[in-house]
């Protein structure tokens, strides 16, 4: 309750910072607040895009809250969904074009992009255990290091030459995953898809793990006090080690809504930020499954209204969501904020106003 | 590169299949080594501004973004008011301004300071290319800054007549000379000043520096200003002084690498510009090597090669056992009981 | 009559959140006298000197120095009214020197560098009048504890101190260096100092003070003149009650031995030998205590023996079975004797707070933390709440820890209460082998009694147990043999009915007994 208060505010907040900001280049702050809202959620077709953008930060954000619950920092998730994606793209043009379990093929590509982004995971997951380097530097660096290998490869050794792009050949019928217009009234051409269900079902999930399970309680030890959990006999560099697999394979899943999802290939920097932006989302979302999925359908909106808004004014670039993006991510970390007299005062007014609606 | 050394570089260049003679010569190396120090440069302001937050205890990993606006205001600076000093002002002014945003919420408001640190990144880099394209019209890159207000090149007078060394010393831009001079000076001035001493007990010991009376909060916040300050010099650099134009992007991990380098240099001023010299040099290696056929490999594609830098970068965190030479209080905000 | 008082304090109160820390404080302390200050933990004495030095400041009262009322707002005013502290937790930078850590915050400069002619000589003036010897250019890092302190005083002196606060002076001392220090503050009395000294134990007010304040709860109970008064009247000021200092100390009929230490060493990252050949044997309901001043090797050994660091060499056997170089899992989770009714392991960390529970999980949760590999808490691997209530609950009701409310977070505990809770969930299984370290570090004496209890009945039940602590009274009650460790070795071996403190402190400093 807390918390998406808290959250409410620093949404808020960032969107009247941006507004100063576009005042002063001179557009009118209501005209793109209209923007951002029409072209996110004022029609079905905008809804859809919304939905689609906001299945992969599920999925990254999921992964940058495990980690962050065993005190790790994964920045890697951007080289670890293009590990997946690149992994499930390849595979999958070996995948027979024909066959009566496509539900099986498509389990065995959801398990190969999610391997895919656990290799890519563990590295610095090893790299922290066994030589106690920070995660932080090197989760970057193999961002760095993956996108320039795979384009390498998807240029010199997989590309399609059909198309000018760097892209991988397209994935045969049997694991493509259906669109969401297959069931609801969308348009055809619509890119959501049913990843988005997937990912909410992995946000369930982890849930699950998280609380209720053992081995969440071990890795929720350990992101609290490396020390207690060592000294109570738990194995820290075993959870140090497969928590950043695992994290590193939910970020990998992002190649479920975007490689067997829309795409059904690789193509080079398909990813919009996915991995960064599942910093913001995961703590947007207060690391909670829930909090996360409601913050991504927010970012993914936000993703969304960014291209409109590059059309519909003379000034302004997509780049504004990256700047609301920002400020949100700084006034949710900020705690001190929500301590200031004034602050205090704001949210003891929205809480007691809240609760009077509920009694009403 | 002056107009000697790159001529003769050429024209080695260019004689086909001498590949191996290439690393023998003389003039290959003095272009190597120039090139060494001239890409050094943005990691050692930028890592000195590193050293300036994390000494007094606040972890700054924004560093890449501070340098990506020091570079847009930067080339936004030299090109409207015609002068490279005034874009250099600007530059540092505007990584100033980005990182008192930083400052507040590590140091006033307790943020946590990687997240902060990632959130300013993520805001510099939506920033940048939005008032480029609001004030120059694409959100890619700025106008061409051209030679007449390009910020010039300094022969050093004795220096340049040494053979070699003076070829790989001097005819740099000045900012090259500023940074090896705040190398030095802030090294003396952490060692000797009083302010460096207050500086360095901040960063260790925050209960211990106030009951001396000194002001933790204030002292971090002052330190973080000046990182920005460097990163500003940093993002000129790339902008205005070895580039000629804002494009987007163009940081390209250097304020990571840079971090790296603060930590491999031990948190200290002079190990921190030698690393800074050894990113340069792999960096300046991995220009050099696209397209050259290594003896006994052939040529390597130029995609594992940028790799270069950022594997160092791994190999180097590994290889060091870290961490027990940090300031003792990084990363914990300072707060009263 | 008396002089003037150089201090007054007027209706001192301090309020963090809930909590009443001081309530309406009057004090007044006289020039060129030795003032003690005396209570339990959380008595408030500490906080009212913080407020005092100005680092804290007074929700409400009245600061009079020599009768002029004054305005403390940070330590630099306090420093400025010639006050000095030597905190309770040192205030020295350990990567830096004794003499940057000395003239830190007030060098004096020349062109912007530090004047380090005019600073060494006025340190050398000091170290000259008080003939103390220290190594200027040496790191904290490498002094003694001992030193260390006498660094935190000259620091005092360097900022021409009239009054000096000592938080806890000889807490990490041995007997022979308090009575050093003693020595080193009678001569600043007699040199015109005045000088507040907080602590909780009776004999050094005794010994060394001119009068003594008595704190309780928060409150000032009374101020007296040191000659009126002894150990019993200060006691029962102290606590409001009378302490009850009886244990049930059985003979346990034929012991088998538990522990077997050999040789063990270990050598640390810098190649220091930190542990040097310990060998010793503890047998089922035997008390070994570890004596020794603080850094001596005590904690690597609790750490070794609980399977958080790896030894150098030798061996540890628990029942005769190896686990020297077993992670701390294999430790608690192995079994050793055929005796259903113990659990292997408990450990009850030094430091608590660090390595005993974590502050933001509910007491329910943290008494899961060790107990991982039991059937019982989990239906596959989902955690089974039920039982994990029923276990706190008991716990917390076996252990008398209030409040009794499982789901209140740790950190909302007491620090009795905190320790209660670590110690019922790791020896309520009786363990074999029971590794205790400062049991009673920063807990109230109601809270001590019934830790010395516990203890005392798992040793009835026949564990083996390690005591380290650095409570030399602590050891001196509860162990059935001591052990001294100094610079790593074991120095001697004494009977504990036989003991006596001046012979320990002897061995504790490396001198022959």
């Amino acid at each position: 309750m807390k918390s998406l208060i808290r959250s409410i505010i620093a949404l808020f907040l960032a969107l009247a910072c941006t507004g100063v900001l576009v005042s002063c280049i001179g557009e009118s702050p209501w005209q793109v607040y209209k923007i951002l809202f029409t072209s996110a959620f004022g029609s079905l077709s905008a809804f859809n895009y919304t939905l689609y953008y906001a299945t992969p930060l599920i999925f990254t954000g999921l992964a940058v809250a495990l980690a962050f619950h065993v005190g790790l920092f994964n920045i890697g998730c951007e080289g670890q969904l293009y590990m997946g994606a690149f992994a499930t793209a390849v595979i999958g043009t070996y995948i027979p074009a024909q066959s009566s379990f496509p539900l099986l093929w498509i389990a065995l590509m959801i398990l190969v992009a999610f391997l895919a982004g656990a290799l890519w995971g563990i590295i610095p997951g090893l790299l922290k255990a066994y030589r106690g380097s920070h995660e932080v530097i090197n989760t970057i660096m193999m961002n760095f290091i993956s996108i320039s290998l795979l384009t390498y490869f998807a240029l010199y050794h997989f590309k399609d030459h059909s198309i000018q792009a760097i892209a991988t050949p397209l994935i045969p019928e049997t694991i493509r995953i259906a669109k969401l217009s297959s069931w609801f009234p969308f348009e055809h051409t619509s890119p959501a898809n049913f990843a988005f269900f997937i990912a909410l079902g992995t946000a369930y999930l982890l849930y699950i793990f998280l609380w209720k399970t053992r081995y969440g309680f071990e890795y929720r030890a350990v992101g609290k006090s490396l020390q207690v959990a060592h000294s109570t006999g738990i194995n820290v560099k075993k959870v140090l080690i497969f928590s950043m697999a695992l994290s590193g394979g939910l970020a990998g899943l992002v190649a479920l809504s975007e490689v067997l999802g829309h795409l059904y290939r690789f193509k080079e920097g398909f990813s919009h930020g996915y991995g960064f932006l599942g910093i913001a989302v995961a703590l947007l979302g207060r690391n909670h499954p829930l909090g996360i999925v409601l913050a991504s359908i927010l970012f993914g909106a936000l993703h969304n209204s960014g291209i409109a808004l590059e059309f519909d004014t003379a000034h302004i670039s997509r780049d504004l969501v990256g700047v609301i993006q920002g400020l949100i991510i700084l006034v949710t970390t900020s705690d001190g904020l929500f301590e200031l007299p004034w602050m205090k005062k704001i949210l003891k007014n929205m809480k007691l106003s809240i609760l009077q609606k509920g009694k009403a | 590169m002056d107009e000697k050394n790159s001529k003769k570089y050429e024209a080695f260049y260019s004689a086909e299949g001498k590949g191996i003679m290439l690393w023998l010569d003389l003039a290959f190396w003095v272009s190597l080594l120039s090139s060494t120090l001239r890409l050094s440069t943005p990691l050692t302001f930028a890592a000195l501004g590193g050293f300036f937050s994390e000494r007094s205890g606040v972890v700054n990993i924004a560093l890449e973004g501070l340098m990506l606006i020091g570079a847009f205001a930067a080339a936004w600076g030299n090109l409207y008011f015609q002068s490279s000093v005034a874009g250099v002002l600007c530059g540092i002014l505007a990584a100033m301004l980005v990182a008192s945003l930083h400052a507040v919420a590590c140091v006033k408001f307790k943020a946590d300071q990687i997240v902060s640190g990632m959130a300013i990144n993520i805001f510099a880099f939506g920033l940048a290319p939005m008032l480029s394209k609001a004030l120059f019209g694409t959100r890619g890159s700025s106008p061409q800054i051209l030679s007449e207000i390009h910020m010039q090149t300094w022969n050093i007078p004795l220096l340049e007549k040494i053979p070699f060394f003076g070829d790989v010393l001097s005819h740099h831009i000045p900012l090259v000379y500023l940074a090896i001079v705040f190398v030095f000076m802030t090294h003396l001035w952490s060692k000797k000043s009083a302010l460096g001493l207050h500086h360095r007990a901040v960063g260790d010991h925050p209960e211990a520096a106030d009951s001396l009376g000194i002001k933790v909060n204030r002292f971090r916040i002052v330190s973080v200003l000046c990182s920005g300050v460097l990163c500003g010099l940093a993002g000129a650099f790339l902008s205005i002084g070895h580039g000629s134009g804002f494009a987007r992007n163009m940081t390209s991990g250097r304020g990571y690498i840079a971090l790296t380098a603060m930590i491999f240099g031990k948190w200290k001023p002079i190990p921190t510009f030698f690393a800074c010299l050894l990113f340069g040099f792999t960096d300046a290696l991995q220009i050099r090597m696209q397209g050259t056929p290594l003896p006994g490999l052939g040529e390597i594609p130029p995609q594992f090669v940028q790799l270069l830098p950022y594997v160092v970068t791994m190999v180097v965190l590994a290889g060091f056992i870290g961490s027990s030479q940090a300031p003792k209080a990084l990363g914990i905000p300072y707060i009263k009981e | 009559m008396n002089p003037d008082p150089i201090v007054r304090l007027q209706s001192i109160s301090k309020r963090f959140g809930k909590v009443l820390a001081n309530d309406r404080i009057d004090l007044e302390i006289l020039p060129r006298e030795i003032h003690g200050l005396i209570g339990e933990n959380g008595a408030g004495k500490s906080t009212v000197m913080k407020i005092l030095y100005g680092f804290y400041q007074a929700s409400s009262g009245e600061i009079f120095i020599n009768g002029t009322k004054q305005e403390i707002c940070s330590p630099e005013d306090a420093i400025s009214f010639g006050i000095g502290m030597v905190h309770q937790h040192f205030m020295l930078i350990p990567p830096m020197t004794v003499f940057e850590n000395i003239i830190l915050g007030q060098e004096p400069t020349k062109a912007g560098l530090i004047d380090q002619k005019k600073a060494k000589s006025k340190i050398s003036s000091i170290l000259e009048k008080y003939q103390i010897e220290i190594d200027l250019e040496a790191t904290i890092e490498t002094l003694s504890v001992g030193l260390q302190q006498q660094v935190e005083i000259i620091k005092v002196l360097y900022r021409d101190a009239q009054i000096l606060i000592l938080d806890e002076p000889t807490a990490v001392l041995t007997p022979q260096e308090a009575q050093k220090l003693f020595e080193v503050l009678r001569q600043l009395k007699e040199s015109g100092k005045t000088i507040i000294l907080i602590t909780h134990k009776m004999k050094e007010i005794l010994e060394v003070t001119d009068r003594v304040t008595v704190f309780r709860k928060g409150k000032k109970i009374q101020s007296l003149e040191t000659s009126q008064s002894n150990e019993d009247l200060l006691a029962n000021l102290m606590v409001g009650r009378k302490i009850s200092k009886h244990f049930d100390r059985s003979v346990i009929p034929d012991p088998k031995t538990v522990l077997d230490v050999e040789n063990l060493s270990y050598r640390n990252e810098q190649g220091l030998e930190i542990l040097d050949r310990l060998s010793f044997r503890v047998k089922e309901g035997e008390i070994l205590g570890i004596a020794g001043v603080l850094g001596n090797g005590q904690t690597e050994l609790e750490h070794i023996l609980s399977g958080l660091m790896t030894p150098t060499s030798g061996s540890i056997r628990i029942y005769h079975q190896p686990i020297e170089g077993k992670t701390n899992c294999y430790i608690r989770s192995h079994n050793y004797s055929s005796k259903l009714d113990q659990s292997p392991f408990g450990h009850v960390p030094e430091d608590r707070h660090r390595m005993g529970m974590i502050l933001e999980w509910s007491a329910k949760d943290n008494f899961l933390l060790g107990h991982l590999h039991e059937k019982k808490f989990f239906r596959n691997t989902l955690i089974n709440q039920k039982n994990l209530r029923c276990h706190a609950k008991h716990l917390m009701d076996k252990y008398n820890v209030s409040p009794k409310q499982e789901n209140v977070l740790a950190k909302h505990f007491s620090g009795g209460n905190q320790q209660k809770m670590v110690l019922a969930r790791e020896l309520d299984g009786h363990p074999n082998f029971a590794l205790i370290s400062q049991p009673t570090r920063g807990v109230d004496i109601g809270a001590i009694e019934f830790i010395h209890q516990e203890i005392l009945k798992i040793r009835k039940s026949r564990s083996a147990i390690v005591l380290i602590s650095a409570d030399l009274d602590e050891i001196l009650t509860l162990s059935d043999r001591i052990l001294v460790l100094s610079k790593g070795k074991i120095v001697g071996e004494v009977d504990a009915k036989k003991a006596d403190r001046l012979q320990l402190g002897m061995m504790m400093t490396g001198q022959a007994a």
